[in-house]
């Protein structure tokens, strides 16, 4: 006999504020990944190089891709005299909640979690808008 | 009231100039092809703002209205392809 | 005005309000406030030109038109300090109580 849940539509598994979460403030699966990494060690500092070898990604993807998990409020970074080191730090409770809630349902549901990333309309307009920040935003 | 122009004249001038920059810098930084040109537009806004003073002031007797669409329609057929062929990039 | 002239008028008003609505739906893509002031920038631009044409209504109104110009300017500036509103100058190490960025949906 069929489960309730493989016959709902893969994306119902997963509950709107948990899709709304990611579709506001994860851009990629490599910042998905990126914040799994940290958070399972929040004291570290990861090195940005670290990161980007444990991704497979190149060194500047990840610190842009860092600096965006920065603006969203999910990490934090310190510029050190080898680079740029990120941190595991949800700016508040909410948000670190959406994030352990997130985990569970992308152990579990990869696939969905997965396809609304990748679903992203991805452009870069919102570099125009960046260009007349001023002063980088405190990270 | 002769502030009115000078005030014009020069946020026009600043506003512009700020805007290409900001963009031109930006550019550099992520070399996305749209900023450049919106640079390019903003580079030909100040300039036409140029050829507004000279029209009112150093050549008053002579109406170079003309020129100056020619100029901001110059400027507008850089930006509107860029904007319009965004997705490229 | 020769019929040159108001052509040209014509073909630029339109392309002023179509790099408008370019930034209105980049807006609605992003969702960032910021591109509405340099919306109203361009609509405002449009607009000017029109008033400040004394062969069409509305007439005599030129000084008028000019204003609407300096607040196409001012529509950017605002549009720049709603950009950085909240932002602090920061130090290459944040200290612990450091304010957090804003919300990226702004």
């Amino acid at each position: 006999m069929e489960s309730e849940a493989s016959r709902k539509h893969p994306i119902e598994v997963v509950p709107p504020e948990v899709q709304r979460f990611v579709l506001d403030r994860i851009d990629s699966i490599a910042q998905l990944e990126a914040i799994l990494m940290m958070r399972n060690s929040p004291d570290t500092w990861w090195p940005s190089s670290t990161l980007a070898e444990r991704l497979y990604i190149a060194d500047e993807t990840c610190r842009a891709e860092l600096d965006a998990l920065c603006q969203q409020g999910l990490v934090r970074g310190r510029e050190e005299h080898i680079g740029w080191s990120y941190r595991y730090a949800p700016s508040n409770g909410d948000l670190r909640e959406f994030v352990d809630r997130l985990v569970y349902y992308y152990a579990h549901h990869l696939v969905p979690i997965s396809n609304l990333i990748h679903g992203k309309p991805r452009t870069r307009i919102h570099e125009f808008a960046d260009a007349f920040a001023l002063k980088k935003k405190d990270r | 009231m002769v502030i009115a122009p000078i005030v014009m004249y020069g946020l026009c001038m600043f506003t512009a100039l700020l805007c290409a920059w900001l963009l031109l810098q930006a550019y550099t930084k992520t070399r996305y092809r749209l900023l450049f040109w919106c640079s390019v537009f903003f580079c030909i806004a100040a300039m036409n703002n140029v050829f507004l003073v000279l029209d009112k002031v150093v050549f008053a007797d002579v109406d170079l209205i003309v020129y100056r669409y020619a100029v901001a329609l110059t400027g507008l057929m850089i930006l509107l392809p860029a904007l319009i062929l965004e997705k490229e990039v | 005005m020769t019929p040159l002239a108001h052509i040209l008028l014509g073909a630029v008003v339109m392309g002023d309000v179509i790099a408008a609505l370019f930034f209105v739906r980049f807006w609605k893509m992003t969702g960032d406030r910021f591109f509405l002031f340099f919306s109203a920038s361009f609509f405002a631009i449009a607009v000017s030109r029109l008033v400040v044409d004394q062969s069409i209504p509305p007439f005599g109104m030129e000084a008028f038109g000019y204003l609407i110009r300096i607040l196409s300017y001012l529509f950017i500036i605002a549009g720049i300090l709603y950009k950085n509103r909240g932002t602090r100058i920061s130090g290459t190490l944040a200290p612990p109580s450091t304010v957090f960025p804003q919300e990226h949906l702004s």
